[in-house]
C-alpha cells in the first residue's frame, strides 16, 4: 500500500515506523508533563524548558566535534538541571503561596513565564544532518537513517525503565501514594518536597531525551516541524489519554503521532496536534483511560 | 522594525493593545479559569482586518468583521473547553498557540499601517469603564463566584459553563478589538502575536493587579513603557516574562495590593 505524505511516497511499512519514532518521542515528552501533575497536582508549563535546553547543548556540543554520545548525554544532563531549577526557582515557589487574586492559577503563570523567557533567550538548535546522513538501514524497501532507529530504540528503552521505576521503585511507591492522597502520604512520611525534586529531574531527563531524539528526525519531517511542535504533541497525548495516567499519556502520544503520520497532508501536524488536544479536552474531560488514573484529586 | 514613531505614539498603541488583550485575560480569569492563548484571538481578528483592508473594504467594516470573527473563535473555543476542569482548559488554551504560529499577514496590508493610536486608547479607556461596570453587574458577580467555588454557585443557580462561555467570548472579543485596531499601527506585525502578546497581556494583569478591572490597564501603562527600550522582540518578551515571573511569586495582587494595603492603614 502506497500513500502520498508531502512530496513522498510512504509505505504502509514506513508509515508504521515513522508512527513508532514520532509515537514514542512524544510518549517520552508526554510523561514528563503526567509525572509533575501526579507529584504535584499542577500542570508544568514548562516542562518543554528541559527540552530546549538539552537541544541546545546538544547543538554546541556537536558544533565543538564532540561524538553524538557524547553531545546527547551532555543534552540530558543540562536538560535534568533545567528541569530542577525550574522546579525550585519557578513552581516550588508559585505552588507553596497560595491565596491572592491568582489562587492556584500561580503555578501555571509562573510556568508560563519561565517558559517564554527561557524560549525568548534561548539560542538556535540546529540538527545533526551529517550524522544523519552517515548510514542507513535498509527497512521494508527503504532508507532509515541509523541514527533515527537509535534515536527511536533509546526513547522506547527511556520509556520503559521510567515504567519500571513508577511501578517497582520505593520512588514509585511515594508518587504514586502522593498522586492518590496527598495528605495521607505525607502522613506516612512521603517527603513532598524531596518527592517533587526527584519528579522534577525524572520528568525533565523524559523531556531532554525526547528532545534529542527529535534532532534525530529524518530530514522528510524537517521543514513542517515549529519549535511548538515537540509540546503541543505531548500536551494533546495528555488531554487524550489523561494527565495523570502514564499508559494512558503513551497511548494518546502514539494515537497524536498516527494521526500527523497518516494524515492526507504533511504540512497541518500542529493543526492536527491542536485539534485533538481541543476535541480530547470537549469529548473526554478526564482522559481515555480515567480508571488507570494515578492522581484522584484532579476535579477543580 | 523599520517604522519611525514617535515613542508617545508608539507607548500609546502598545498600551492600547496590551490592555485590551489584558482585560480579555482578566475576565477569563476571574471566572477561574487560566487563557494562555487569547493573543490568539487578536491574531484572528488581525488577519481578518488586514485581509479585507487590502482587498479594499471600508476600514470601519473591516474592523467590525475582524472583531466578530475574533469573538466567534472564542465562543467556539468557550463551547468546548467550558466543562474541562482548570487544568484542562488551560491545557486546551495552549493549543491556540498553533493558531498564533500559523497566522501570516496577507501582502498589502501593511501599506494602510499609518493609523493614530486614539482610536485603541479610546477602546481600551471604554473596555476599562466597562469592565469596571461588569465586575459590579449581576453577571461579573455570577463569574466571580463561579471562580471563587463552582459548586457553591451552581447551589445559587448559576450555570458555571455559561458564565464561561460569556467570559470566554467577551475575552476574545476584546483581544478582537486590539488584533483589528492593530492593523493600522505603523509597527503592524501579526507575529508579533505568537507568545509575545500573551506574555505582555499576562505580564500586564499580574503586574498591575487581578483583583480589579483597573489592574490590567495599569499593568499595560508599564508594559508600554518598558516596550520603548530599543530592544528586540525576544529581548522584550524575556523582560515581560520575568517581570511577569517575579509578580507571581512575590506581588501576586500586583501594584493594585500595595496601594490598597497603604489605603488600609
Amino acid at each position: 500500500m502506497h500513500r502520498r505524505l508531502g512530496r513522498r511516497e510512504f509505505t504502509l511499512t514506513q508509515s508504521f515506523i515513522d508512527i513508532a519514532f514520532r509515537g514514542s518521542i512524544y510518549a517520552l515528552f508526554a510523561i514528563g508533563y503526567a509525572l509533575t501533575y501526579v507529584a504535584g497536582g499542577t500542570f508544568n508549563v514548562a516542562h518543554p524548558v528541559s527540552a530546549m535546553a538539552a537541544a541546545a547543548a546538544v547543538s554546541w556540543l556537536l558544533a565543538r566535534d564532540q561524538p553524538i554520545w557524547v553531545a546527547a548525554g551532555g543534552g540530558v544532563i543540562a536538560g535534568a538541571i533545567a528541569g530542577v531549577i525550574v522546579d525550585r526557582v519557578v513552581l516550588w515557589p508559585a505552588r507553596s503561596r497560595g491565596g491572592g487574586p491568582l489562587g492556584p492559577a500561580r503555578p501555571l503563570i509562573a510556568g508560563l513565564a519561565a517558559l517564554a523567557a527561557f524560549g525568548a533567550l534561548a539560542p538556535e538548535t540546529e540538527r545533526p544532518t551529517h550524522l544523519l546522513h552517515a548510514g542507513y538501514f535498509h527497512i521494508g524497501g527503504f532508507n532509515m537513517p541509523k541514527l533515527t532507529i537509535e534515536g527511536t530504540i533509546a526513547s522506547v528503552v527511556a520509556l520503559l525503565i521510567v515504567v519500571a521505576i513508577v511501578r517497582a521503585t520505593r520512588y514509585g511507591l511515594g508518587l504514586r501514594a502522593l498522586g492518590s492522597n496527598t495528605s495521607a502520604a505525607r502522613a506516612a512520611g512521603v517527603g513532598a518536597e524531596p518527592m517533587h525534586i526527584r519528579t522534577a529531574l525524572l520528568a525533565s531527563m523524559c523531556g531532554a531525551l525526547a528532545a534529542i531524539a527529535l534532532l534525530t528526525a529524518p530530514d522528510y519531517f524537517t521543514g513542517r516541524s515549529t519549535p511548538f511542535d515537540l509540546p503541543l504533541a505531548g500536551l494533546a497525548a495528555v488531554a487524550l489519554g489523561g494527565l495523570s495516567s502514564l499508559p494512558a499519556s503513551m497511548i494518546g502520544a502514539f494515537i497524536v503521532a498516527s494521526a500527523q503520520i497518516l494524515a492526507p497532508t504533511a504540512d497541518a501536524s500542529d493543526a492536527i496536534a491542536a485539534a485533538l488536544l481541543v476535541l480530547a479536552i470537549a469529548l473526554l474531560p478526564r482522559g481515555l483511560l480515567a480508571a488507570t488514573r494515578l492522581r484522584e484529586t484532579d476535579r477543580g | 522594525m523599520q517604522h519611525s514613531v514617535s515613542p508617545l505614539v508608539e507607548s500609546l498603541w502598545r498600551f492600547g493593545i496590551v490592555g485590551l488583550i489584558g482585560l480579555g485575560v482578566w475576565i477569563v480569569l476571574r471566572s477561574g479559569r487560566v487563557m494562555l492563548g487569547n493573543a490568539a484571538f487578536a491574531a484572528i481578528a488581525a488577519a481578518a482586518t488586514a485581509a479585507l483592508v487590502a482587498r479594499g473594504t471600508a476600514d470601519i467594516i473591516a474592523v467590525v468583521a475582524g472583531v466578530l470573527a475574533a469573538a466567534a473563535c472564542g465562543a467556539l473555543f468557550g463551547v468546548a473547553a467550558a466543562r474541562a476542569t482548570s487544568t484542562g482548559f488551560a491545557i486546551a488554551s495552549l493549543a491556540l498557540w498553533a493558531v498564533e504560529l500559523s497566522m501570516r499577514a496577507p501582502a498589502g496590508a501593511v501599506l494602510r499601517s499609518q493609523g493614530s493610536p486614539v482610536f485603541v486608547v479610546i477602546a481600551v479607556a471604554g473596555a476599562g469603564v466597562a469592565a469596571w461596570f461588569y465586575a459590579r453587574s449581576r453577571h461579573g458577580r455570577a463569574a466571580a463566584a463561579v471562580g471563587q467555588d463552582e459548586r457553591a454557585a451552581q447551589g445559587i443557580g448559576i450555570d458555571p459553563v455559561r458564565v464561561r462561555v460569556t467570559a470566554v467570548t467577551v475575552g476574545a472579543l476584546l483581544a478582537g478589538v486590539a488584533g483589528s485596531l492593530s492593523v493600522f499601527y505603523p509597527g503592524f506585525d501579526i507575529t508579533a502575536y505568537r507568545l509575545h502578546g500573551d506574555i505582555a497581556a499576562f505580564a500586564a494583569v499580574v503586574l498591575g493587579g487581578a483583583g480589579g478591572a483597573l489592574g490590567p490597564l495599569v499593568g499595560a501603562a508599564l508594559v508600554a513603557i518598558a516596550a520603548v527600550a530599543p530592544v528586540t522582540k525576544e529581548h522584550a518578551t524575556a523582560v515581560n516574562a520575568v517581570a511577569l515571573l517575579a509578580a507571581t511569586i512575590v506581588l501576586p495582587g500586583g501594584i493594585a495590593s500595595i496601594f490598597s494595603r497603604a489605603a488600609r492603614r
